[in-house]
């Protein structure tokens, strides 16, 4: 998994790559837990190069959307395609979380 | 029967799942279902299976293997996965409030909602037993909750 962050003013956009599930969700954690530390106010998640995805995975960017919106903030997930598509839907996440 | 052992450490998992995704492409889709998410879901519910064992089976225990055993029949896969790690009882995991969205407790209902059969007999070695024909049905939004630790039948 390789990830990258591109801030824009109150906008942030997180590219996730690879796999993120239970060996590297934490190796993402500190920089979801800095997203939220600095009061982000919109935070984009694109999945776009996002190979796999496990419930671990899952519970690190759901714990992102919990804790920036009750900053008032607002998490996007965009880009989601076949695995990661069927497991969000699977989970409603993508009602919730896709723009 | 295609055979795999690898230890029951997470970061065999990516190897692991490789070979599933392998055997899912020799599954052939007799129906003409095109259904789209077959491998997604099997690979998915195998992760699952792979991160129970590996997370909490021998969690706090010397580790021992993950033995993978993959029958192709037809239209259809069926995945053993055995360890000789604490047992799990699949009838004990509560259903995942969704709208409450939660950050765990996943694992077992992605199991269920995407695999057709799944048997779980503990002991030593623990086996689960997990099966999906091709387009057997859609991707289940509101999976049904009553096959708890034996084979569902839709």
């Amino acid at each position: 998994m390789t990830f990258s962050r591109t801030d824009n003013g109150d906008e942030t956009v997180l590219r996730v790559e690879g796999a993120l599930d239970a060996v590297t969700a934490p190796e993402l954690r500190p920089t979801l837990d800095a997203l939220v530390a600095e009061g982000k106010r919109r935070v984009i998640v694109d999945l776009s190069a996002l190979r796999l995805i496990d419930s671990s995975g899952v519970g690190a960017i759901v714990s992102l959307f919990k804790r920036v919106r009750a900053n008032g903030g607002q998490v996007s997930v965009v880009g989601l395609r076949d695995q990661p598509l069927a497991i969000f839907r699977l989970l409603r996440l993508d009602r919730v979380l896709s723009s | 029967m295609i055979r795999l052992r690898v230890p029951g450490e997470l970061q065999y998992r990516d190897l692991a799942i490789r070979v599933v995704a392998a055997a899912c492409k020799l599954v052939r889709d007799d129906e003409k279902s095109g259904d789209r998410d077959f491998e997604s879901q099997v690979v998915s519910a195998f992760g699952e299976a792979f991160n129970n064992v590996a997370i909490h089976g021998y969690e706090g225990r010397e580790r021992g293997d993950v033995d993978v055993e993959i029958e192709v029949e037809g239209d259809r896969i069926t995945i053993y996965v055995t360890d000789t790690g604490s047992s799990f009882d699949f009838t004990n995991v509560p259903e995942p409030a969704l709208d409450d969205l939660p950050e765990g407790g996943l694992g077992v209902f992605i199991i269920k909602s995407f695999m057709d059969e799944v048997s779980y007999r503990a002991g030593r070695p623990n086996v689960l037993r997990i099966t999906k024909r091709f387009g057997a049905h859609a991707a289940p939004e509101r999976p049904d909750r009553s096959d708890e630790a034996g084979d569902k039948t839709g």
